[in-house]
Protein backbone atom coordinates (compact mmCIF):
# COMPACT_ATOMS: atom_id res chain seq x y z
CA UNK A 1 0.00 0.00 0.00
CA UNK A 2 1.71 3.23 -1.04
CA UNK A 3 1.51 6.59 0.86
CA UNK A 4 -0.91 9.40 -0.58
CA UNK A 5 0.93 12.83 -1.11
CA UNK A 6 -0.61 14.04 1.80
CA UNK A 7 0.70 11.44 4.28
CA UNK A 8 3.78 12.16 2.83
CA UNK A 9 3.75 16.06 3.16
CA UNK A 10 3.00 14.85 6.90
CA UNK A 11 6.39 13.16 7.10
CA UNK A 12 7.95 16.21 5.41
CA UNK A 13 6.77 18.59 7.78
CA UNK A 14 7.71 16.02 11.12
CA UNK A 15 11.34 15.88 9.58
CA UNK A 16 11.50 20.19 8.82
CA UNK A 17 10.06 20.66 12.73
CA UNK A 18 12.62 18.32 13.68
CA UNK A 19 15.18 20.65 11.57
CA UNK A 20 15.86 17.51 9.16
CA UNK A 21 17.23 20.37 6.16
CA UNK A 22 20.04 18.78 5.09
CA UNK A 23 19.28 17.57 1.52
CA UNK A 24 20.92 14.18 1.83
CA UNK A 25 19.62 12.86 5.32
CA UNK A 26 15.86 13.84 4.51
CA UNK A 27 15.86 12.26 1.01
CA UNK A 28 16.37 8.67 2.36
CA UNK A 29 14.93 9.37 5.64
CA UNK A 30 11.55 10.43 4.46
CA UNK A 31 11.70 7.32 2.36
CA UNK A 32 12.66 4.90 4.70
CA UNK A 33 10.36 6.39 6.85
CA UNK A 34 7.05 5.98 4.23
CA UNK A 35 8.50 2.53 3.49
CA UNK A 36 8.46 1.57 7.61
CA UNK A 37 5.01 2.67 7.93
CA UNK A 38 3.62 0.96 4.24
CA UNK A 39 4.90 -2.33 5.85
CA UNK A 40 3.10 -1.65 8.99
CA UNK A 41 0.16 -0.38 7.36
CA UNK A 42 0.03 -3.91 5.31
CA UNK A 43 0.86 -6.35 8.60
CA UNK A 44 -1.28 -4.52 11.36
CA UNK A 45 -3.93 -2.90 8.82
CA UNK A 46 -3.83 0.22 11.34
CA UNK A 47 -4.78 3.36 9.84
CA UNK A 48 -1.68 5.76 9.33
CA UNK A 49 -1.72 7.25 12.35
CA UNK A 50 -1.32 5.18 14.33
CA UNK A 51 1.42 3.27 12.19
CA UNK A 52 2.61 7.11 11.78
CA UNK A 53 3.61 7.17 15.28
CA UNK A 54 4.71 4.00 16.51
CA UNK A 55 7.25 4.75 13.40
CA UNK A 56 8.20 8.05 14.49
CA UNK A 57 9.18 6.75 18.12
CA UNK A 58 11.77 4.58 16.78
CA UNK A 59 13.50 7.43 15.47
CA UNK A 60 13.23 9.68 18.58
CA UNK A 61 17.00 8.51 19.56
CA UNK A 62 17.99 9.47 15.78
CA UNK A 63 15.79 12.43 15.08
CA UNK A 64 16.15 13.95 18.76
CA UNK A 65 17.40 17.69 18.14
CA UNK A 66 21.17 18.01 19.36
CA UNK A 67 23.42 21.41 19.37
CA UNK A 68 26.90 21.59 17.37
CA UNK A 69 29.13 23.32 18.75
CA UNK A 70 29.81 26.13 16.94
CA UNK A 71 25.82 26.50 16.00
CA UNK A 72 24.65 27.22 19.42
CA UNK A 73 21.67 28.77 18.61
CA UNK A 74 20.45 25.77 16.07
CA UNK A 75 19.64 22.82 16.95
CA UNK A 76 20.13 19.35 14.50
CA UNK A 77 18.95 15.92 14.55
CA UNK A 78 21.38 13.46 16.58
CA UNK A 79 22.07 11.58 13.76
CA UNK A 80 23.12 14.44 11.11
CA UNK A 81 25.00 16.22 14.50
CA UNK A 82 26.79 12.97 15.23
CA UNK A 83 28.20 12.68 11.52
CA UNK A 84 29.25 16.37 11.59
CA UNK A 85 31.52 15.69 14.97
CA UNK A 86 33.13 12.90 13.81
CA UNK A 87 33.87 14.49 10.66
CA UNK A 88 35.06 18.01 12.37
CA UNK A 89 37.12 15.89 15.08
CA UNK A 90 38.98 14.22 11.91
CA UNK A 91 39.93 17.64 10.21
CA UNK A 92 40.41 19.40 13.74
CA UNK A 93 43.07 17.04 14.17
CA UNK A 94 44.55 17.31 10.91
CA UNK A 95 44.81 20.93 11.15
CA UNK A 96 45.90 21.45 14.84
CA UNK A 97 48.91 18.84 13.28
CA UNK A 98 49.35 20.82 9.96
CA UNK A 99 49.69 24.10 12.25
CA UNK A 100 52.19 22.40 14.60
CA UNK A 101 54.68 20.95 11.56
CA UNK A 102 54.32 24.48 10.00
CA UNK A 103 54.92 26.40 13.51
CA UNK A 104 57.80 24.49 14.57
CA UNK A 105 59.45 24.66 10.94
CA UNK A 106 59.03 28.48 10.46
CA UNK A 107 60.38 28.66 14.24
CA UNK A 108 63.58 26.77 13.40
CA UNK A 109 64.52 27.46 9.87
CA UNK A 110 61.88 30.92 8.54
CA UNK A 111 61.84 33.07 11.27
CA UNK A 112 64.81 35.62 10.51
CA UNK A 113 63.79 35.39 6.98
CA UNK A 114 60.34 35.72 7.80
CA UNK A 115 60.70 38.78 9.98
CA UNK A 116 62.75 40.44 7.57
CA UNK A 117 60.74 39.90 4.08
CA UNK A 118 57.19 39.04 5.06
CA UNK A 119 54.85 40.67 8.04
CA UNK A 120 53.39 38.04 9.96
CA UNK A 121 49.76 38.19 8.90
CA UNK A 122 50.41 37.99 5.06
CA UNK A 123 52.22 34.42 6.31
CA UNK A 124 49.02 33.75 8.35
CA UNK A 125 46.42 34.81 5.55
CA UNK A 126 48.58 32.29 2.71
CA UNK A 127 48.06 29.71 4.76
CA UNK A 128 44.41 29.91 5.45
CA UNK A 129 43.73 29.96 2.15
CA UNK A 130 45.78 27.18 1.78
CA UNK A 131 43.79 25.30 4.20
CA UNK A 132 40.45 26.13 2.69
CA UNK A 133 41.29 25.83 -1.01
CA UNK A 134 42.16 21.80 0.01
CA UNK A 135 39.43 21.26 2.21
CA UNK A 136 36.94 22.59 -0.21
CA UNK A 137 38.71 20.52 -2.81
CA UNK A 138 38.84 17.53 -0.61
CA UNK A 139 34.86 17.15 1.00
CA UNK A 140 33.39 20.54 -0.59
CA UNK A 141 32.47 19.39 -3.88
CA UNK A 142 30.76 16.71 -4.33
CA UNK A 143 27.25 15.67 -6.18
CA UNK A 144 24.95 16.20 -3.84
CA UNK A 145 24.86 19.22 -1.30
CA UNK A 146 25.95 17.10 2.18
CA UNK A 147 25.20 18.35 5.30
CA UNK A 148 29.17 18.26 5.80
CA UNK A 149 30.07 20.51 2.84
CA UNK A 150 26.71 22.82 3.45
CA UNK A 151 27.82 23.24 7.12
CA UNK A 152 31.47 23.92 6.14
CA UNK A 153 30.26 26.60 3.34
CA UNK A 154 27.99 28.18 6.04
CA UNK A 155 30.51 28.48 9.07
CA UNK A 156 33.67 28.66 7.37
CA UNK A 157 34.98 26.28 9.87
CA UNK A 158 38.22 25.55 8.89
CA UNK A 159 39.39 29.15 8.79
CA UNK A 160 37.91 29.18 12.17
CA UNK A 161 39.81 26.25 13.19
CA UNK A 162 43.10 27.24 11.77
CA UNK A 163 43.01 30.26 13.64
CA UNK A 164 42.20 29.04 16.92
CA UNK A 165 45.20 26.75 16.90
CA UNK A 166 47.68 29.03 15.44
CA UNK A 167 47.06 31.85 17.74
CA UNK A 168 46.64 29.35 20.33
CA UNK A 169 50.44 27.65 19.60
CA UNK A 170 51.63 31.19 19.05
CA UNK A 171 50.68 32.32 22.32
CA UNK A 172 51.70 29.17 24.23
CA UNK A 173 55.36 29.97 22.72
CA UNK A 174 55.09 33.21 23.83
CA UNK A 175 54.56 32.17 26.96
CA UNK A 176 56.98 29.75 26.76
CA UNK A 177 59.60 32.26 25.51
CA UNK A 178 58.69 34.31 28.49
CA UNK A 179 59.16 32.23 31.22
CA UNK A 180 62.43 30.72 30.07
CA UNK A 181 63.99 34.46 30.33
CA UNK A 182 62.40 35.05 33.70
CA UNK A 183 64.19 31.59 34.55
CA UNK A 184 67.38 32.60 32.82
CA UNK A 185 67.09 36.23 34.14
CA UNK A 186 66.05 34.88 38.02
CA UNK A 187 69.12 32.32 37.57
CA UNK A 188 71.64 35.44 36.56
CA UNK A 189 70.95 37.45 39.65
CA UNK A 190 71.32 34.56 42.00
CA UNK B 1 22.76 -10.72 17.24
CA UNK B 2 22.45 -8.71 20.70
CA UNK B 3 25.86 -7.45 20.34
CA UNK B 4 25.76 -4.82 17.41
CA UNK B 5 29.48 -3.73 18.11
CA UNK B 6 30.70 -6.84 16.51
CA UNK B 7 29.17 -6.29 13.25
CA UNK B 8 30.12 -2.61 13.46
CA UNK B 9 33.61 -3.27 12.54
CA UNK B 10 32.50 -4.73 9.34
CA UNK B 11 29.21 -2.84 8.66
CA UNK B 12 31.14 -1.06 5.39
CA UNK B 13 31.82 -4.58 3.52
CA UNK B 14 28.71 -5.71 4.24
CA UNK B 15 26.99 -2.93 2.70
CA UNK B 16 29.93 -3.22 -0.52
CA UNK B 17 29.08 -6.53 -0.76
CA UNK B 18 25.22 -6.32 -0.99
CA UNK B 19 26.08 -3.63 -3.78
CA UNK B 20 28.52 -5.73 -5.66
CA UNK B 21 25.46 -8.48 -5.62
CA UNK B 22 22.41 -6.47 -6.48
CA UNK B 23 23.58 -3.30 -8.26
CA UNK B 24 22.11 -0.65 -6.65
CA UNK B 25 20.31 -0.59 -3.29
CA UNK B 26 18.31 1.88 -1.27
CA UNK B 27 19.00 2.54 2.63
CA UNK B 28 15.56 0.34 3.52
CA UNK B 29 15.98 -1.81 0.99
CA UNK B 30 20.17 -2.92 2.80
CA UNK B 31 18.42 -3.22 6.35
CA UNK B 32 15.51 -5.69 4.98
CA UNK B 33 18.45 -7.42 2.88
CA UNK B 34 20.29 -7.55 5.80
CA UNK B 35 17.49 -9.25 7.80
CA UNK B 36 16.83 -11.23 5.55
CA UNK B 37 19.90 -13.06 5.47
CA UNK B 38 20.28 -13.53 8.66
CA UNK B 39 16.85 -14.27 9.07
CA UNK B 40 16.18 -11.76 11.63
CA UNK B 41 19.93 -12.00 13.87
CA UNK B 42 21.48 -9.13 12.13
CA UNK B 43 20.02 -5.66 12.56
CA UNK B 44 21.67 -2.44 11.23
CA UNK B 45 19.96 0.79 12.57
CA UNK B 46 19.55 3.44 10.60
CA UNK B 47 21.87 5.23 12.86
CA UNK B 48 24.80 3.52 11.70
CA UNK B 49 23.63 2.91 8.39
CA UNK B 50 23.04 6.29 6.68
CA UNK B 51 26.60 7.43 8.52
CA UNK B 52 28.62 4.29 6.47
CA UNK B 53 26.67 4.75 3.34
CA UNK B 54 27.83 8.72 3.71
CA UNK B 55 31.33 7.90 4.79
CA UNK B 56 31.51 5.57 1.41
CA UNK B 57 30.02 7.72 -0.94
CA UNK B 58 32.60 10.44 0.43
CA UNK B 59 35.70 8.41 0.11
CA UNK B 60 34.31 7.97 -4.08
CA UNK B 61 33.53 4.47 -3.12
CA UNK B 62 29.97 4.65 -3.75
CA UNK B 63 27.62 6.68 -6.65
CA UNK B 64 24.48 8.27 -6.29
CA UNK B 65 21.07 8.02 -8.41
CA UNK B 66 18.29 9.71 -6.89
CA UNK B 67 14.70 8.87 -8.93
CA UNK B 68 11.56 9.72 -8.06
CA UNK B 69 9.50 6.32 -6.90
CA UNK B 70 6.26 6.28 -5.39
CA UNK B 71 5.45 10.06 -5.13
CA UNK B 72 8.80 10.49 -3.34
CA UNK B 73 12.68 10.28 -4.20
CA UNK B 74 14.46 7.64 -3.65
CA UNK B 75 18.29 7.47 -3.39
CA UNK B 76 20.10 4.83 -4.86
CA UNK B 77 23.55 3.29 -3.59
CA UNK B 78 25.70 2.01 -6.00
CA UNK B 79 29.62 0.87 -6.22
CA UNK B 80 31.65 2.72 -8.31
CA UNK B 81 34.86 1.41 -10.26
CA UNK B 82 37.21 2.11 -7.48
CA UNK B 83 34.22 0.72 -5.23
CA UNK B 84 34.02 -2.66 -7.02
CA UNK B 85 38.42 -2.93 -6.53
CA UNK B 86 38.06 -1.86 -2.73
CA UNK B 87 35.38 -5.06 -1.84
CA UNK B 88 37.71 -6.96 -3.25
CA UNK B 89 40.21 -6.47 -0.74
CA UNK B 90 37.54 -5.36 2.05
CA UNK B 91 36.24 -8.87 1.58
CA UNK B 92 39.13 -10.43 1.74
CA UNK B 93 40.47 -9.07 4.64
CA UNK B 94 37.08 -9.96 6.67
CA UNK B 95 37.67 -13.66 5.53
CA UNK B 96 41.19 -13.52 6.72
CA UNK B 97 39.62 -11.81 10.23
CA UNK B 98 36.55 -14.48 10.14
CA UNK B 99 39.37 -16.96 10.12
CA UNK B 100 41.33 -16.05 12.69
CA UNK B 101 38.76 -15.30 15.22
CA UNK B 102 37.61 -19.37 14.51
CA UNK B 103 41.08 -19.46 15.51
CA UNK B 104 40.62 -18.08 18.58
CA UNK B 105 37.67 -19.17 19.41
CA UNK B 106 37.53 -22.99 18.39
CA UNK B 107 41.05 -23.61 18.10
CA UNK B 108 40.54 -27.71 17.26
CA UNK B 109 38.34 -26.44 14.01
CA UNK B 110 41.82 -24.76 12.59
CA UNK B 111 43.62 -28.15 12.72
Amino acid sequence: MNLTTEQLDLIDRYLEQRNLIFLDFKIEVKDHIAFQIEKKMEENENDFEVNFNEVIRSWEHNLSPKYLLHTKDVKFPNLVVQQLKKKATAYSVLTLLTTIVLTIFAKIYFIQYLDKNFKYLQCLVVFICFSYLFFRRNIGLQKLPTSFSYKIDCFFMPVLVTLFYYFLIKTVLKLLEFFLDLQFSLNFLS
Amino acid sequence: MKNSQLYKGSLNTIIMKLLEENGRMYGYEITQRVKEITKGELNITEGALYPALHKLEAEDLLDVEVEKVDNRLRKYYKLTEKGTTETVNRLAELEEFIKNMQTIVNPKLSY
